[in-house]
């Protein structure tokens, strides 16, 4: 059972999730645990010899039920691949996948947050390689979200529809956009290559998004992650965050805002170079960035172009 | 804003319930995809999607 501690001075809360010291690390490709279990072969965490999309919950949980919930979403049976790989009807299911567990998970009573990521590459510390995410559910409200509740109220509004429309009134950072999906390196990117994917439509989470929304989501994040692998020509390295409006109360005086959209935060700054989180951005939250966002935006568009 | 503890269909229930359910529910579907629940030997629950009318082992 993890333990959650209050720093004081950050004002925030730390988890202590000992036991993940033990959770399985870089296994070889014969005893990949969210492999299918073959017949005769090693058992799997998955007991079939196939399989669409499965969920189950973490062997090595940062979080536990009914204190929140740590699950693992596996997106195919195949070994190799990525969100670039698969099936656009198997990304289209899994969007409806993740707005299934954003609703089973966000109602249980002691949620506060739900987040759904993915974590690719061992640049962020990616522990096995088979093609998956993951979902948390925290039982408090962390930072980030509790950042884009004050945006919204000190901009009097949603924040995220506010900066959506200027940048598709620049254009100078805009990569892609349809009628219901537009991707941009935000206007302030930390990351050097960072990409927020943006329903245009005001959708608090993806219960709001249609059908519609979700196939163009699902057909927008297969063009980014092609285009990103297209960008240095290598499997990119990110991690990606799904923003939703909280679940449970939020602090007083905000109100429980929020617009769902993708963040991607890929720790390249260069084809070998990797954005390192040092003095500046540890000792004081402040990010240097080694390159400007129209610069890498016009970059990710060729490559883009060229992935598709 | 739809809230899903204000929602009545099947996961938001199980959530409400505390857990993920715990009872297989053939009928049980999010969009066009089909659900089903298990627990694995261990007690973890193990949720299988499958497209369509579903596909599952």
């Amino acid at each position: 059972m993890s333990e959650v501690r209050f720093n004081e001075l950050r004002g925030e809360e730390v988890v202590y999730a000992i036991h993940r010291q033990e959770r399985t690390f870089l296994p070889a490709r014969e005893h990949c645990p969210l492999d299918p279990t073959k017949p005769g072969g090693p058992k799997t965490e998955i007991p079939y010899p196939s399989f669409e999309i499965v969920v189950f919950e973490n062997r090595f949980p940062a979080f536990e039920a009914p204190h929140g919930a740590a699950e693992v979403i596996v997106y195919t049976d195949q070994h190799e691949g990525s969100l670039a790989t698969l099936s656009p009807q198997r990304v289209e299911d899994l969007m409806w996948v993740w707005r299934h567990r954003y609703a089973e998970l966000g109602a249980r009573e002691q949620t506060r947050y739900v987040m759904i990521f993915e974590n690719r590459g061992v640049e962020v510390g990616v522990t096995l390689h088979h093609p998956h995410g993951q979902v948390y559910a925290y039982p408090f409200l962390p930072p980030v979200p509790a950042l884009e509740l004050r945006a919204d109220a000190r901009l009097g509004g949603c924040a995220t529809c506010a900066l959506l429309a200027d940048e598709l009134s620049d254009g100078r950072r805009l990569l892609f956009c349809d009628e219901r999906i537009a991707a941009y390196v935000p206007y302030a990117a930390r990351w050097a290559y960072e990409v927020h994917l943006v329903v245009r439509a005001h959708r608090a989470s993806l219960l709001e998004c249609d059908a519609e929304d979700l196939r163009s989501l699902a057909r927008s994040l297969q063009t980014l992650v092609r285009g990103y692998d297209a960008l240095f020509e290598r499997p990119f390295p990110y991690v990606m965050v799904v923003h939703q409006t909280p679940t449970g109360e939020v602090p007083d005086g905000l109100k429980r805002s929020g617009h769902v959209h993708l963040e991607f935060y890929p720790p390249l700054r260069a084809a070998e170079k990797l954005k390192y989180l040092a003095g500046s951005e540890q000792g004081a939250g402040t990010f240097i960035a080694d390159t400007v966002p129209e610069e890498s935006a016009a970059a990710l568009r060729e490559a883009i172009a060229l992935g598709a | 804003m739809q809230d899903p503890r204000d929602t009545q269909d099947t996961p938001e229930q199980a959530g409400r319930d505390g857990r993920t359910a715990d009872v297989a529910s053939e009928s049980e579907r999010c969009g066009p995809v089909t659900v089903e629940r298990q627990r694995k030997d261990d007690g973890r629950a193990l949720i299988l999607y499958s497209h369509g009318d579903g596909d599952a082992p």
